[in-house]
Order: structure tokens, then sequence, then C-alpha cells
């Protein structure tokens, strides 16, 4: 309890200091102006997406070897947090793309892939709806969990595969050193605030779980 | 348009999203409490 709020302060303290820096004190873009500055959530989100949903294809590969619930409480817990930072970086994308390349949307093989992206993890939370037994629902959710990651390195690569609007993965190495060190302090402050949410969401998980299997008596 | 809308729309809806998200487990957390915070037999 005492690592979970030590993580929580730490994730509240973080972020708020990455994003003063990142909007406050870091310059603006020569070319872009002030709007790059969303780049330090947009970047942030997607890679918090990516390693979200490597760990739900790990889980799930180990939930379907041994059949432990605790795996698929992770794996389902991982799904959570990848469906919200899919979501939020499809939302900041969009409104980064509205200034600089004077459109909301368009079906680039990055935006179109994305978008897909969220749609298997969003069936793989609806498919797990529709079981009331815990076992099935891990066993179904686990197909999904391990077949849906092959939409990642899609994501990842569609850059460089396809003719693609979207600029390449920005990175701290490939930007200027002031700017890629602003962008790595908002990778990090953004990677703890979500592995608390995670953490958080896995002891609920673990919770709702002893609920189930303690049957109806339990739930009353 | 101007920038800084752009800007505080969407470290806006990224903060919302995020605590939003934290409201909803709240939520989920208490009503798990109530009924009984036990985490035996998650790991069987």
């Amino acid at each position: 309890m005492k690592t979970q709020r030590t993580i929580g302060f730490l994730a509240i303290t973080s972020v708020a200091v990455a994003s003063f820096i990142g909007l406050f004190v870091v310059p603006a873009d020569e070319y872009q102006g002030e709007i790059q500055r969303l780049l330090y959530i947009h970047v942030p989100t997607a890679w918090l997406a990516m390693l979200s949903f490597l760990v739900v294809f790990l889980m799930s590969m180990l939930y379907l070897v041994q059949r432990k619930l605790k795996w698929d409480v992770l794996a389902v817990s991982a799904v959570e947090i990848g469906v919200l930072s899919t979501a939020l970086t499809l939302i900041v994308g969009s409104l980064y793309a509205r200034p600089t390349w004077g459109i909301w949307w368009t079906w680039d093989p990055r935006l179109t892939t994305t978008a897909l992206l969220l749609i298997i993890y969003i069936g793989y939370l609806i498919v797990r709806s529709m079981t009331e037994d815990p076992e099935q629902r891990a066993r179904w959710a686990a197909v999904i969990g391990i077949i849906g990651f092959i939409q990642v390195p899609i994501v990842y690569l569609s850059v460089f595969w396809w003719r693609s609007l979207h600029q390449p993965p920005s990175s701290p190495r490939s930007m200027a050193a002031g700017f890629g060190l602003v962008l790595l302090l908002n990778l990090i402050a953004y990677t703890i605030a979500f592995t608390y949410l995670a953490m958080r969401r896995y002891k609920l998980g673990q919770a709702e779980l002893a609920l189930e299997l303690a049957g109806p008596e339990e739930e009353k | 348009m101007n920038h800084t809308l752009f800007l505080i729309a969407g470290y806006g809806i990224c903060w919302i999203g995020i605590v939003a998200y934290f409201s909803h487990l709240r939520k989920r957390e208490r009503h798990a409490t109530g009924k009984n915070w036990s985490c035996e037999g998650a790991d069987e």
C-alpha cells in the first residue's frame, strides 16, 4: 500500500514537472511553433499503448501455458491502460494534425492501423463481457491478446512500409538534444503515471476475481 | 487558428482522460471493498 502511494505521488509530481517544462520552459519549435508541444504527450501515450499491448501478449502466453488466472487479470489490466493510451494518442494526434496538416483525420496508414488497433482491443473487452465463466473468459481473451498483438508491429512499421503523411517515429534520440531530453522526461513521467494506474487496476481485478470465485453468496 | 487552444485541448483531454479512468477505478474499488476486499483465490 505504501509503495502504491509513493508511486502515486511520484506520478503526479513527475507529470506536473514534465508538463511544466514541456509547456513553459523548452522553446517552441522553429517550424511548427507552439503546437509542437503536443508531441510531449502524443509520443508518450503512443509508447504506452505499444508497451501495454506487449504486456497483454506476454501475459496471454503465460496464461495459456500455466492456466493461472492472475495472468489474465494482469492482461486485462494492461488492455484497459492500452485502450486509454491509444484513444488519447488518436485524439491528441488529431488535435496535432489540424494545425500542421490542415485536417482532423485522414485515412493515412499510421492513423488507420492505430484506429484498427483500438478497435481490436475494445473487441477484447467486449468478448470478455460475453461470458461469466472466468476460465473460458481468460482463454478467449488470451487468444485475442496473442493474435491482436500482430497489429502492434504493423502500426509501428506502417510509416516505413507505406507512403505516409505521418512522420517516422519520434524518439529522444531522433530530436535535438534539448527537445529530446524533455520528451524523455515526459516519457518517464507518463510511464510512471500509467504504471500506477495499472497497479491499481490489477489489485482491483484480483479483488473482483476473488469475489467472483467465492460465488453468488459473497456477492450479495 | 490559435495554437494555444489546441494545446489546452490536447493537454486537457489527456489529463481529464487519466483522471476519469482513475475515478472509475476508485468507484469500482469502493464497490468491491463494500462486498469483500480479499484477494484470496485470485492466484488459483
